[in-house]
């Protein structure tokens, strides 16, 4: 479904991922975790084609995205579906056009079809009857709520989430993982959730892939991560600094 | 921090070569038929809404210094009712386009890039690729199109009311005989010289919208990026229409000529 082969990007010399290799299966649930500024957006940007590898492979739904150009990978992104991390709303369309964005578009829905599929993307996302406002009217937590509608209103086949839950209160990040776990069960889509927040990790993920220094440095079931002996991954889990690192 | 002219020379070229390939690009998105009428006349309303007041002043006002100053001087030598043709043939050529293309550089170039800026630093371009849109065709084409049909227009706008305000300058305030003049202008005004205007404003439009979006599309992430986007999109496409301009007037002129 989801196969990442080598792995490498540099950005400016400095290879912010170097070698990362992981297959993840149909139907997966996947957590990426990794201390911020490692590469989990970047590799999820790599993963969706919107930006290159500068080496390795990437095959997504049996599809080598090195292979594509924009437009190919314009037809495998439509089967996916992305969360931004600050949801990226389109600032100009209203909530209804940016969730009816995509089929609109692919004008194989007609009107009225594609009004239904967008009332039944914000009820899913506990927003009913906001269709007519304008992203800047919503709050944090309501804007990644839309964009989780966005994301999923088009029966993606894998939904990718970058940082689902950062800078919501915990109550909202609460809801928004309830959302993604609903989502998960009900399309029964692969799910792969960039994020440091363990809460998410616990009530999403079937795997875990912790990136550390350019690479996949753990993987496992969540209950292996979490008991896990290694230094590092245990001083992420547990969200507690090296203490070597702290210099005044 | 001074860059090494090398480094400078190099970039400037690197910067050329994504132009020409965004060009291609919009080219063949435009023969794909990805150009959405709907939002053509979108973009083509609001750059002609936007930049209406701004064409009209300094339109007019450059009519008026034009005709004042022409005629103070041909005032001493008693050739009054050449005025209005040296207005004419100025503004329709070199002035009328230039100005325009620099107005509406400033107006509209830089509301372009810094809208698409926005979209880029907020991750809506990334979006829009995950939408199934090419930003090609979704943003540049809309907007380079209703550039390149509007800039014609609003040159030929800047240029009728240039020549209108210096009329009434002349016939009305400095007491140049109205009919004289008026014939003078037609005559030796030519048909070269408005179709110059027009094809010059084309090209203007084409350079102002590929430029400004280029800038918007590649601006850098944070803060201070959609600021220098704009700053840059208002600079680049100024000095571009000014030395687009000295060649374009070599050129037309040669093929005008030789085409009549
Ligand atoms: N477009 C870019 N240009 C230059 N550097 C980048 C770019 N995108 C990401 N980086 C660098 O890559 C590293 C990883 O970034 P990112 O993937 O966003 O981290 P995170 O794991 O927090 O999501 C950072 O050091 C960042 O500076
Ligand atoms: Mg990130």
């Amino acid at each position: 479904m989801i196969e990442a082969r080598e792995i490498v990007r540099r950005f400016d010399g400095h290879a912010v991922l170097n070698g990362v290799d992981f297959r993840i299966a149909e139907g997966e649930a996947a957590a990426i975790i990794g201390r911020s500024g490692c590469g989990k957006s970047v590799l999820l940007r790599i993963l969706i084609g919107l930006l290159p590898a500068d080496s390795g492979r990437v095959v997504v739904l049996g599809q080598d995205l090195g292979a594509l150009d924009e437009r190919g990978l314009l037809e495998i992104r439509q089967q996916c579906g992305m969360l931004f991390q600050a949801a990226a709303l389109f600032d100009s369309l209203t909530v209804e056009e940016n969730i009816g964005f995509l089929l609109r578009r692919q004008g194989r829905c007609s009107r009225a079809e594609v009004d239904r599929r967008v009332a039944e993307a914000l009820d899913l996302v506990g927003l009913p009857g906001i269709q007519a406002k304008k992203p800047a009217e919503l709050s944090g937590g309501m804007r990644k709520r839309v964009g989780l509608a966005r994301a999923i209103v088009h029966r993606p086949r894998i939904v990718f989430y970058d940082e689902p839950t950062t800078g919501l209160d915990p109550v909202s990040a609460d809801s928004i993982d309830r959302l993604i776990e609903q989502v998960c069960a009900k399309l029964r889509a692969t799910t792969v959730v960039v994020t440091h927040d363990m809460r998410t990790v616990r009530r999403i993920a079937q795997r875990v892939l912790m990136l550390h220094e350019g690479r996949v440095y753990a993987s496992g079931a969540p209950r292996e991560i979490f008991a896990s002996a290694d230094p590092v991954v245990r001083r992420f889990v547990d969200g507690v600094s090296d203490p070597r690192e702290v210099t005044l | 921090m001074q860059m090494p002219m090398r480094q400078r020379f190099h970039d400037a070229l690197e910067a050329l070569g994504e132009l020409a390939m965004l060009l291609a690009e919009a080219v063949r998105a435009l023969a794909r038929g990805r150009l959405s009428v709907q939002d053509l006349a979108y973009q083509f309303y609001f750059l002609g809404a936007r930049s209406q007041a701004v064409v009209l002043i300094t339109g007019a006002f450059t009519g008026l210094v034009l005709c004042a100053q022409t005629f103070f001087q041909f005032h001493k030598v008693k050739m009054d009712t050449a005025t209005l043709a040296v207005v004419s043939v100025s503004m329709s050529s070199e002035l009328g386009p230039v100005l325009t293309a620099l107005m509406v550089a400033g107006r509209v170039g830089a509301a372009m890039a810094a809208e698409l800026g926005t979209m880029r630093v907020t991750e809506q371009i990334d979006a829009l690729r995950t939408l199934g849109a090419h930003p090609v065709d979704y943003l540049l084409l809309p907007r380079l199109a209703a550039t390149v049909l509007a800039m014609p227009l609003l040159t030929a706008e800047s240029v009728g009311i240039g020549i209108g305000a210096a009329y009434a300058l002349g016939v009305g305030l400095l007491g140049i005989d109205g009919a004289y003049a008026w014939a003078n202008m037609i005559r030796y005004t030519g048909l070269n010289e408005l179709v110059m205007g027009q094809i010059k404003g084309v090209v203007f439009g084409l350079i102002i919208a590929l430029i400004s979006c280029y800038k918007g599309l590649q601006c850098p992430l944070g803060a201070e990026g959609v600021g220098r986007a704009t700053t840059e999109a208002v600079v680049w496409s100024s000095i571009a229409v000014l030395i687009g301009n000295f060649f374009l007037t070599l050129l037309l002129t040669r093929l005008l000529e030789g085409l009549s």
